[in-house]
């Protein structure tokens, strides 16, 4: 079966992806995500908190986002500034 | 359908056409058919001066043919450059899935709001604290009209505890309403890029809710801190006291201390005696009697500092012994007014 891949640590990659029935969600988090902790991911199936042991279903869509994410102080290089005046 | 899904729907509908428009405009560059209509016209006229044998027409528009077909290759090999740039997405967004992001997005957050004129999509995070340090709520603000440009939304603190050193600092990582993503760009640059609302939102608040001592506008520990004036170093309240004349704050290492009383004060309200060079307050400074020169108390003898009184004591001698003076003159000798010249002899008075 297929199903949507976003893994948001590091490039934040979303792609379709080909995995046996009856996978799991820990399983497919070790396959993508090697050697971290589960409990440093934020994991979303079809967008809503899923159990570890859930099988993935043909067609959900599956993402795993850092629960920490380092911020920085320069800004990126190009960053043109904003262009519109949010009023509230 | 509720006013609150219709407005969800429109404005998937809206940003779908958005991103479709966007990346018709940065994956499908323009075809030179100009430029390849111009070779086809000089390769007409090309085959017809050959078959005429105008051989200097032939030669001129071989020419003008080969210029065109390099230029035509050159624009060829840019679109191609272009097209290799930006390669189709396997995972971009649809309405409906935009749609569905919208939806969760308000289990996600307690506070989401689309608002349609201004093209914007707002959500509110929870209370963000930092090591102990109180941030408060942001709104994290989508402007679509510019989807996937880099500085597409501003994140506003809505109670701001800005630090005390930078009234534009509102978080860590946030200055003038702009975060700074560091580890997080490539991954909110594609979840723009591609439509995934949902993860574009949760990213920039992981971002929020992670402090990164090593590249921050201002320190958490230097958060509730002031500048100092002196030296531009954050300061504390127990690291900070007051100058005793002006009434300035300054961090403890500028405060110097006044040898006298022992006040202490500001680099701008310090000074030092003349003489010892030591440092003491103003009031602590008294004026010599004779040359008004200001001196600390133990440079000051009888009300003089030590060169009016080296002179004063100089003059008073001169005062009571004046022979003294007159006889040292009588008795000094005559070569010391006229001194003995080459080819002169000291002759006795």
């Amino acid at each position: 079966m297929v199903i949507l891949v976003i893994n948001n640590d590091g490039g934040g990659f979303a792609d379709y992806v080909e995995v046996a029935d009856g996978t799991t969600v820990d399983q497919l988090f070790a396959k993508h995500c090697q050697s971290s902790n589960p409990s440093n991911y934020l994991i979303r199936v079809n967008r809503q908190p899923c159990a570890r042991d859930q099988q993935l279903q043909e067609g959900d869509r599956i993402s795993f986002t850092p629960t920490k994410i380092e911020g920085a102080a320069t800004p990126a290089q190009g960053t043109p500034p904003r262009r519109t005046e949010v009023t509230r | 359908m509720n006013s609150t899904s219709c407005r969800f729907t429109r404005a998937a509908v809206a940003i779908f056409g958005q991103l479709q428009l966007r990346s018709r405009e940065t994956t499908t560059p323009l075809l030179p058919t100009d430029l390849w209509t111009e070779c086809e016209r000089l390769h007409r006229l090309l085959s017809k001066a050959q078959q005429q044998r105008l051989r200097l027409a032939e030669q001129r528009l071989r020419v003008h043919l080969c210029k065109s077909m390099a230029r035509l290759n050159e624009q060829l090999a840019t679109s191609r450059r272009t097209m290799d740039r930006h390669p189709p997405s396997q995972a971009v967004s649809t309405a409906h899935d935009m749609l569905a992001d919208l939806r969760s997005l308000q289990g996600e957050f307690d506070d989401l709001s689309v608002d349609m004129k201004h093209r914007t999509i707002t959500v509110r995070t929870d209370t963000i604290e930092l090591e102990g340090v109180v941030l408060g709520q942001f709104d994290i603000v989508l402007d679509w009209r510019y989807l996937g440009e880099s500085g597409t939304y501003d994140v506003i603190a809505v109670d701001g505890n800005p630090a005390a050193t930078s009234e534009d600092t509102t978080h860590p990582h946030v200055q003038s309403n702009s975060l700074c993503e560091g580890d997080g760009k490539a991954a909110i640059r594609n979840s723009l890029s591609e439509g995934r609302l949902f993860d574009f939102f949760v990213l920039v608040r992981q971002i929020l809710e992670t402090y990164n001592s090593a590249s921050a506008y201002v320190n958490l520990e230097d958060w509730h801190g002031t500048e100092c004036p002196d030296c531009g170093r954050t300061m504390h309240d127990d690291d900070s006291s007051l100058c005793a004349v002006c009434s300035t704050t300054t961090c403890y290492e500028c405060m110097t201390g006044c040898g006298s009383c022992e006040d202490r004060l500001c680099s701008d309200c310090i000074r030092s005696c003349p003489d010892c060079d030591n440092s003491t307050c103003s009031s602590c400074l008294t004026k010599c009697a004779d040359c008004d020169d200001e001196f600390c108390k133990g440079c000051l003898d009888d009300q003089l500092c030590s060169d009016c009184l080296a002179r004063k004591k100089e003059e008073d001698d001169s005062e009571r012994n004046p022979e003294t003076t007159t006889n040292e003159a009588a008795t000094a000798p005559v070569h010391s007014l006229q001194p003995v010249r080459m080819g002169e002899a000291a002759v006795p008075a």
